[in-house]
């Protein structure tokens, strides 16, 4: 049996190559649907179609670009996947979606060759039978034609449409192609550099070079916790929950929404110390555990309240610990010993007072509660990537300017605070009001920037189109360009996943154009990222490629700029950092 | 948008001077790492008033011990040598006590093609001032340095330190952002908004610029329903808006200078003619440029609105609200009523470019920016007088 695909995207203005997890996802499901293995339908597109507000509230316009994604491949499938349910942002359908998925389902469960085609249709939940968007599909549920099941695995379907996808392997499927929530929160970490003072009763014990922040995993977090106590408390009634969040407002905001979802009470314990003096279990949730003063203390107190309680405690981080999976380890209080479980090990250094470097230089200490309150990055936290990772001799120089000498790793810098940047650069866009509804990013695919773009994507939901260095400046999409907008849907597979989108952001321009000029310019806009800037001249080829595909560019971004007195007048030009490094080398001469 | 305090980040550099000079390490890695860490300072130290600019440098080139090093280090410590130096050849009293540069005049444009002409008549060539940092940037905005020589003027004792920018786009609030943001960084004596508006063609010809004796703000409102007018519109449904007119007027001594002054006809020609030489012939509509070529100096009243009006309405409004009213524009009031809130002197210049009417065109924008800014800058060499001189004429 042959499958095809129509995967749409809600928050993405571009489509995008669909993940190999998902790729693999989609396969199970299909199988699931069928007695004999499964194959893609050929020509099949593996990407996705992005859910734009317009077509969330234009049923013609939906039913338009659906069936230019479909006519590429549906002459093939007997099955037809639409995912409505998966990443970025999941959308419950309304009536201008089902209603152009309707007339589609209609048409081509007849005509393109049709013999006994199926459709599947995943949500993100269930809608009531009764709800009018799903009474106009219920002929179609009834005579097997489709089948429609949620993320919870609710499924509705007619015994006529066959072999159907079983709701727990479902959700098993489902949950595999999303990741783990304990690797979706080690990866969303932000590692805050500054210089964050301690204090144990009262007194400075010692200084701390980073805050691990979870503002960007709130929601994993919820995930971990249904998950960590679905299989650690088989009777809620007895357990207490407690946390202890001073500073961490990330924790207290996902332990009290886990609470809400799950109607459990949760107390934090730096707000009202309430421990049941009957309770059977109590499990006590940080943020973090390092010098473990903190756990002892709140051990003993939970201990002199609660005097039968078996107390277990889950961190989020801990440090010491090899930097590997999820793990947990056992910690001493008094004559007890309780079992840590911790989420994710980070590295963290101490520093006495008196020997800590930033103390040495004067550098004021950061509020941990506010650990970031600059828009672009200050010096110390600039000098402290920098000296962490190291200084090396710029390679590659390209041939049209001088050399810029020894400057910070910034492929390191950008591999190991990948979250951090990425949120100074989301940041810096959304104060300076340059962050549309629905983002892109075109930025030069290599691996410096490549790191945050990366983040961008997975973690801010930000559409990035990478362009290889070699298509700058060349004219070989030329040809690309007099082709009908439409034909990317046929060519995805033969080209590269850069031009694909390109060409989709020229198509949707076209097919959204109309109601885009009423409200001023048709074109999509886009931000130009880039690594480092000296001489300009990447960004340039960017704004240039930009301009072929008619896009507005909104401002130009680098990490770190190092000619910022050279700034193009006709844009908006901004990065994180600036250091004038090229103007005075090539006054001086220096290589 | 929230920034690091220059001074912190400057402090924070040179801890990081420090240390790096106390760290064992390999001498070229060291020598690299020292030399990013003063360009990083001398970028940082830009955005300082002179004094501590001077410090900082002197204090880096302590911390260094200054000798040896690779050809890269010595590079960058000679680049902390110019900074110390030219900090030292900035005159005294060029900052205040809050840490603002002081500067006599500071010109106002809001639009590109009127700070092409202002930067034109006070010959700044944008490009190599931007290739010789002539320049502060203000949140971002670049402010142009500029100077009237004591030579040049008919009284005074020094040369006046100006400054051009250009607010970028129109109407009152982007303009009064922008006055609020210099005033952060400088002390101002003088703020001056020079550029174009429509014209009242009772007083004025295209090409013509008025000197503001005045500003009236036209576009506010209060619905009134009151007396016997307010009565009968109560029964039909109807409402009466009463316009209310706000008015701001030039703090002394800038409006005594303003009354004093009158362009030289000469020399409000020769110049004009040197600058538009300047100019490509693209950037002339035919014709445009001779008919404004013998304009004339109005002292006059500017209107203020939110609208570009093309209507022919400024004559009306003028037989209502003043009939020296010459000029309207979308600027000159949040312009004015800022500066004197925070009780500085202003002026506006005002090239006329149009008469407001159905004809509007943008044919005349060059060529009544640059008689603008001709006569701002007749008025700076003539009538202008520095602080410290005031009072002895």
């Amino acid at each position: 049996m042959k499958y095809g695909v129509l995967p749409f995207r809600f928050g993405r203005a571009a489509t995008e190559p669909i993940s190999p997890s998902f790729d693999k996802f989609y396969a199970a499901v299909a199988q699931m649907c069928a007695d004999s293995n499964v194959v893609l339908a050929r020509s099949n597109s593996p990407i996705s179609v992005p859910l734009a507000y317009e077509m969330i509230s234009d049923a013609q316009l939906m039913f338009r670009i659906s069936s230019a994604h479909l006519e590429a491949w549906i002459g093939d499938a007997n099955l037809v996947i639409i995912d409505l349910a998966n990443p970025v942002d999941q959308i419950l359908p309304n009536h201008h979606i089902i209603g152009s998925l309707n007339a589609l389902i209609r048409y081509y469960s007849t005509t393109a060759n049709s013999r006994k085609r199926r459709f599947l249709l995943l949500l993100p939940a269930m809608l009531a039978e009764l709800d009018p968007v799903m009474q106009s599909i219920a002929d179609l549920i009834d005579d097997g034609t489709l089948a429609a099941i949620s993320n919870n695995g609710i499924s509705l379907r007619s015994a006529a449409f066959g072999a159907s996808p079983d709701e727990k392997r479902y959700v098993e499927a489902l949950a595999i192609a999303h990741g783990r929530p304990e690797d979706a929160i080690r990866r969303k970490l932000v590692r805050f550099p500054g210089h964050f003072k301690r204090y144990a009763d009262k007194r400075h014990s010692h200084c701390t070079s980073y805050y691990f922040d979870g503002r960007l995993c709130e929601a994993e977090l919820v995930n971990y916790l249904d998950h960590y106590f679905a299989s650690i408390d088989p009777t809620p009634s007895e357990t207490q929950i407690l946390y202890h969040a001073t500073i961490s407002r990330w924790l207290s905001n996902a332990v009290e929404a886990f609470g809400k979802r799950r109607k459990r009470e949760v107390t934090n314990l730096a707000l009202d110390f309430r421990v049941r003096e009957d309770v059977r279990n109590v499990t006590l949730v940080l943020p973090l555990v390092d010098t473990g003063n903190t756990l002892d203390t709140l051990c003993n107190l939970i201990r002199q309240r609660a005097p039968k309680a078996k107390i277990r405690v889950l961190t989020v981080l801990a440090t010491q610990r090899p930097l590997s999976e999820p793990g947990s380890f056992n910690f001493a209080f008094g004559s007890e010993e309780v079992r840590v479980d911790f989420i994710a090990a980070v590295m963290q250094q101490r520093f006495a007072p008196g020997e800590c470097p930033a103390c040495k230089l004067n550098i004021e200490a950061t509020d941990p509660v506010d650990p970031d309150p600059f828009d672009k990055l200050s010096t110390h936290a600039f000098w402290a990537l920098a000296m962490e990772l190291g200084f090396e001799r710029e390679e590659n120089v390209p041939p049209y300017r001088n050399s810029l000498g020894f400057i910070p790793a910034f492929k390191r810098i950008n591999d190991m605070n990948g979250p951090f940047l990425a949120y100074k650069v989301h940041k810096l866009l959304r104060s300076s009001r340059d962050l549309p509804a629905n983002p892109i990013v075109i930025c030069p695919q290599e691996d410096g920037v490549g790191a945050i773009a990366n983040w961008l994507e997975s973690v801010f939901g930000i559409t990035v189109i990478r362009i290889p260095k070699t298509y700058l400046g060349s004219d070989s999409i030329a040809q690309e360009l007099a082709s009908p907008p439409e034909a990317f849907f046929l060519n995805s597979e033969a080209q590269p996943a850069w031009l694909t989108q390109l060409q989709s952001l020229r198509y949707f321009q076209e097919e959204f154009g109309k109601g885009r000029r009423v409200l001023g310019s048709p074109n999509y806009s886009v931000i130009i990222l880039d690594e480092i800037n000296s001489s300009g001249k990447t960004r340039s080829l960017l704004v240039n490629l930009a301009a072929k595909f008619q896009l507005n560019i909104i401002c130009c971004m680098s990490l770190v700029d190092f000619a910022p007195f050279e700034k193009p007048s006709e844009m908006r030009v901004t990065s994180l950092y600036e250091i004038d490094l090229v103007s005075v080398r090539d006054r001086r001469g220096v290589h | 948008m929230k920034e690091e305090d220059p001074i912190a980040s400057c402090i924070a550099l040179l801890g990081q001077l420090q240390d790096l000079s106390d760290r064992p390490g390999e001498a070229t890695v060291r020598d690299g790492q020292v030399a990013f860490a003063l360009y990083d300072l001398a970028t940082k130290t830009r955005a300082l008033r002179s004094d501590f600019r001077r410090q900082f440098a002197s204090k880096a080139k302590e911390i260094l011990a200054v000798g040896g090093g690779s050809p890269e280090l010595k590079a960058a410590i000679e680049q902390i040598g110019e900074i110390e130096a030219s900090a030292s050849d900035l005159p005294p009293n060029s900052v205040d006590r809050g840490g603002r540069s002081k500067a006599d005049v500071f010109i106002i444009t809001v639009i590109d093609v009127e700070k092409t002409a202002v930067l034109k008549a006070f010959g700044v060539d944008a490009e190599a001032a931007d290739r010789a940092k002539a320049f502060v940037d203000v949140h971002d905005r670049r402010c142009y340095k500029a100077r009237v020589t004591k030579t040049e003027r008919r009284r005074g004792e020094r040369d006046l330190q100006i400054y051009i920018t250009v607010v970028g786009e129109a109407r009152n609030v982007p303009c009064a952002n922008v006055c609020r943001d210099i005033m952060e960084r400088f002390d101002v004596d003088m703020f001056l908004l020079v550029g174009i508006g429509g014209g009242n063609s009772n007083i004025v010809k295209p090409g013509d610029v008025i000197g503001a004796l005045g500003v009236y703000y036209v576009e506010g409102g209060k619905r009134r329903l009151t007396g016997r007018l307010g009565n009968i519109a109560a029964r039909l449904g109807l409402s009466t808006v009463d316009a209310e007119v706000v008015t701001v007027n030039p703090l002394s001594p800038a409006k005594e200078y303003l009354l004093d002054f009158q362009p030289k006809k000469s020399e409000k020609l020769t110049h004009y003619d040197e600058i538009t030489a300047s100019y490509t012939a693209d950037d002339w509509p035919p014709g445009t440029h001779t008919l404004a070529r013998d304009f004339k100096y109005h002292q006059g009243y500017v209107m203020c609105g939110e609208k570009v009006l093309v209507d022919g309405s400024v004559k009306k409004t003028a037989s209502v609200v003043n009939r020296k009213l010459a000029c309207v524009d979308m600027e000159s009031y949040g312009f004015a009523s800022t500066c004197a809130h925070k009780g500085k002197n202003w002026l506006v210049f005002r090239g006329v470019a149009d008469l407001a009417d159905p004809k509007k065109d943008d044919a005349r924008h060059v060529s009544a920016s640059v008689a603008a800014a001709v006569v701002a800058r007749s008025f700076l060499k003539h009538a202008y007088l520095e602080v410290e001189e005031r009072g002895k004429f």
